[in-house]
């Protein structure tokens, strides 16, 4: 859990007032919030901040490299990708043997560090093809690499538009603040009220040696609502945080509970991861596969780059078994709805009707599926769940879906809520300030406790 | 948002605002400010606990977290010669245990001579350590209202005085756990009763039945104290003299002495003892002091890290015993508490 103390509110003050002193002075500026990200850091974890600053260094370094060598380039860049992949896997999958304080050894991961490995590849990999035309100044790449607003949980910005913004000169207007400030309460809405209250029904669920089918399915939906408000609540409030530096980043959400195929879904839901995934393993696999299998064997390159790609998806999340099954299985949706018959394609594709009805619960109801892989403790738990044949009806069971249904759908009530908000353009003028309003009292009642850490870090 | 529409929801919120609070005043008949209905637990607490120790009438209680959960009461009994009850509540602290002990085994037995408290490294005297959100719902299974002095240890002496002065001024704000907690019951019950004409208490025997505590997967609870234990090994809290007389350990041994109740607080090992990972130096001084005081204040310390008998394989985890040996592991444990008792007398 994690409490603001005054001197967190004191940290960030100073840091606000100092950059907004030198907010002309761009490497002043930058160079402060280079500086104040990594002494934040550094605040949680001096280690985790050595690591981070080591890595900056080690890969500004070989860019000085990639931009004098250039005929080697493509060797440096294995090698490269290779050193920074093999720190990761090390600290991910906790190769390294360490107990303190009578503790069960756990990893040494960094906070945030899969998220900017990510950064750190995609940087490299623009740099060898070319796409940057100049080196960027080291105070620059350590910002796109160690940004504090996204450090934690990302978004996983592209280096391109980031370096662009990090080298102009910023400012602070009122439509910044304004965006910030209802970032702010909705972020805090999603993270105190739904994610952190879901949260502790569904672990409930899912510490049972064995509860019913439909629970687990339940406790599943209400995992899929937890997760986005947790992890949307991050980005939003570390969208405000940026805005208030002058900063626009990306949104990473788009309502994926309307999403009508697996393909809609990822499109959706953790974009910039899924546009990483996209550009650095999908295409890049598709293309080998279309060169190596060509016309002859075409299901090659329609089943393999999904599958290899969700894979890795579900690896990066973490390193149990139910993560590498679940990627695999959004893997397996993906090619399922890709070679459906091209008329049940476009049927997916349609935005209104019946039609679209049916895609769109068929979508979500394997998506709510796969979530249960993934929070599920272990596979031979979940196997046990669907063995038991008790689907959850009988006596108490009933009683107790009705209940964490109704649970669920009351503190999903406000994101519900926003979204109907957000259609009704002819009364936003409106409904926009009472949601705020009530928003901010429900706010009130709700900072009952310290705040849980944010899902996403852990990953 | 514009500024217009700022300045309309801030007119919202205010004009709001005022209203809830008249209605948490009327609700909640706050008659004037400052308020103090706050600062302690809800009213009811649990009594089954309570009912199981009159009906046993038990010489030895054994009260911990989830590390103790396979022990066994039979083959704890057979081994010290005393009838016992075990009670392992998953992620709990000092906090939880000292409620335990004074509301749930003090009024109910006149039989019980030794109170046993395992505990981890320094949990006895971080009386903060798992009270809030999740754990402080639990809390309030085993503390009520007239437990002011607890909640004042562990939960207000450890609030800003901002959130103290929100609490006496703001009635929402005051009353917001009592706000909470009728909105939670009402998402709770509001299907089953509309559906299945089943009201709060049908519900309640639903999830009891459903939720049974022992059928919590207790890696799962690990998990969860892990998270938060880092406040555990500060070198404030490893500084025994600093911390103990602001803990719950005096008030442990004081009730108990006053009851004729031998206090017994027991280390409990953990797989990475049985490695062979040595104590931190602070933490090691820390548990001598712990060990002195203790001693000095005639109760029984009891340090199972030392053991050589419980091996690493006996683990599921690095926390919990494996079923397989819970029966061995008891018998052990069991034998060391006795022969500490023997040494005492």
């Amino acid at each position: 859990m994690f409490e603001f103390r005054s001197v967190h509110i004191g940290f960030a003050l100073l840091f606000f007032v100092l950059y907004w002193i030198t907010a002309k002075i761009n490497i002043l500026n930058n160079g402060l919030l280079f500086i104040f990200g990594l002494a934040f850091y550094a605040w949680g974890n001096l280690f985790y901040a050595l690591a981070l600053f080591g890595l900056i260094c080690f890969n500004f370094i070989l860019l000085q490299i990639f931009f004098q060598k250039e005929q080697c380039s493509k060797l440096i860049l294995v090698a490269a990708l290779a050193g920074n992949i093999a720190v990761w896997i090390v600290l991910k999958f906790s190769l390294l043997p360490i107990t303190e304080n009578n503790q069960p050894a756990t990893g040494l991961l960094p906070v945030g560090m899969s998220f900017y490995m990510l950064r750190i590849i995609s940087v490299l990999v623009q740099v060898y093809k070319g796409r940057m035309k100049e080196i960027p100044g080291f105070i620059a790449f350590g910002l796109y690499i160690a940004y504090m607003p996204q450090l934690l949980s990302g978004p996983i910005e592209m280096p391109d538009s980031f370096l662009q913004q990090v080298q102009s000169e910023r400012s602070l207007d009122k439509k910044c603040v304004q965006k910030a400030l209802s970032l702010f309460v909705l972020g805090l809405i999603k993270k105190m009220v739904i994610a952190d209250n879901l949260g502790l029904v569904i672990d409930t669920i899912f510490r049972l040696e064995q509860p019913s089918i439909l629970l687990v399915m339940l406790g599943s939906a209400g995992f899929y609502a937890a997760l986005f408000a947790d992890f949307s609540a991050y980005t939003d409030i570390s969208r405000g945080i940026s805005f208030l530096l002058g900063f626009e980043t990306s949104k990473n959400f788009n309502q994926p509970i309307l999403a009508a195929s697996p393909q809609d879904f990822w499109n959706r839901w953790h974009i910039t991861f899924s546009n990483w995934l996209r550009d650095h393993i999908f295409y890049p696999l598709r293309r080998w596969c279309l060169r190596k299998f060509g016309k002859e064997h075409p299901l090659w390159a329609i089943i393999l780059p999904p599958l290899a790609t969700m894979a890795v998806s579900g690896l990066w999340h973490g390193n149990g078994w139910t993560y590498i099954v679940w990627g695999v299985y959004h893997g397996c949706l993906m090619v399922a709805f890709q070679i459906l018959p091209k008329k049940k394609a476009v049927i997916a594709r349609e935005r209104s009707g019946g039609k679209h009805i049916f895609t769109w619960a068929i979508t979500n109801g394997l998506v709510v599926m796969g979530w249960a892989i993934f929070r599920a403790p272990s596979l031979e738990w979940l196997w046990s769940v669907l063995m038991s044949g008790n689907i959850g009806l009988r006596g108490y069971d009933g009683v107790v879906l009705l209940s964490i249904a109704g649970t669920i759908f009351g503190y999903i009530l406000p994101l519900l809520i926003k979204m109907v908000v957000d259609h009704c353009e002819r009364f936003k003028t409106i409904l926009e300030p009472i949601y705020y309003a009530l928003a901010l009292l429900l706010l009130i009642i709700f900072s009952n406790s310290g705040v849980r850490g944010f899902l996403y870090t852990g990953f | 948002m514009n500024w217009k529409k700022y300045v309309l929801g801030l007119l919202i919120f205010t004009v709001s605002f005022l209203a809830v609070n008249l209605r948490v005043m009327d609700q909640f008949m706050i008659g004037s400010l400052p308020i103090d209905s706050v600062n302690t637990f809800a009213p009811n607490l649990r009594t089954t606990y309570r009912v199981e120790i009159q009906e046993k009438q038990p010489e030895v209680v054994a009260i911990g977290d989830s590390a103790i959960r396979k022990y066994s009461e039979p083959v704890f009994s057979l081994n010290s010669g005393m009838d016992t009850l075990i009670f392992s509540a998953p992620g709990s602290g000092s906090v939880y245990w000292y409620s335990f002990f004074r509301n749930q085994v003090l009024p109910a037995s006149q039989s019980v001579r030794y109170v046993l408290f395992f505990f981890r490294d320094t949990t006895l005297t971080v009386p903060e350590f798992l009270v809030k959100g999740e754990y402080l719902v639990r809390l309030e299974e085993v503390a009520g209202a007239k437990d002011r002095d607890i909640y004042e240890i562990a939960i207000n002496n450890r609030k800003s005085s901002l959130v103290r002065w929100l609490e006496n001024y703001v009635p929402m704000y005051a009353m917001r756990s009592d706000i909470y907690f009728k909105m939670t019951q009402a998402f709770r019950n509001i299907l089953p009763e509309m559906i299945v004409a089943c009201d709060a208490n049908c519900v309640n025997m639903a999830f009891d039945t459903i939720f049974d505590m022992l059928q919590l997967n207790s890696l799962l609870w690990e998990e969860q104290f892990l998270i938060v234990n880092d406040i555990l090994y500060t070198d404030a809290q490893l500084d025994f003299s600093a911390q103990a007389a602001d803990s719950f350990l005096p008030m442990m041994i004081e009730d108990a002495a006053t009851h004729n109740i031998t206090p017994v607080f027991v280390r409990v090992k953990y797989r990475s003892h049985a490695e062979g990972e040595q104590d931190d130096p602070l933490l090691a001084q820390y548990l001598d002091d712990l060990a002195d005081y203790v001693e000095e204040e005639g109760g029984v310390y009891v340090d199972l890290s030392k053991d050589d008998q419980i091996k690493a394989e006996m683990y599921d985890d690095g926390v919990h015993i494996n079923t397989q040996f819970a029966p061995f592991v008891t018998r052990v444990v069991a034998k060391e508490i006795t022969q500490a008792l023997d040494d005492l007398q």
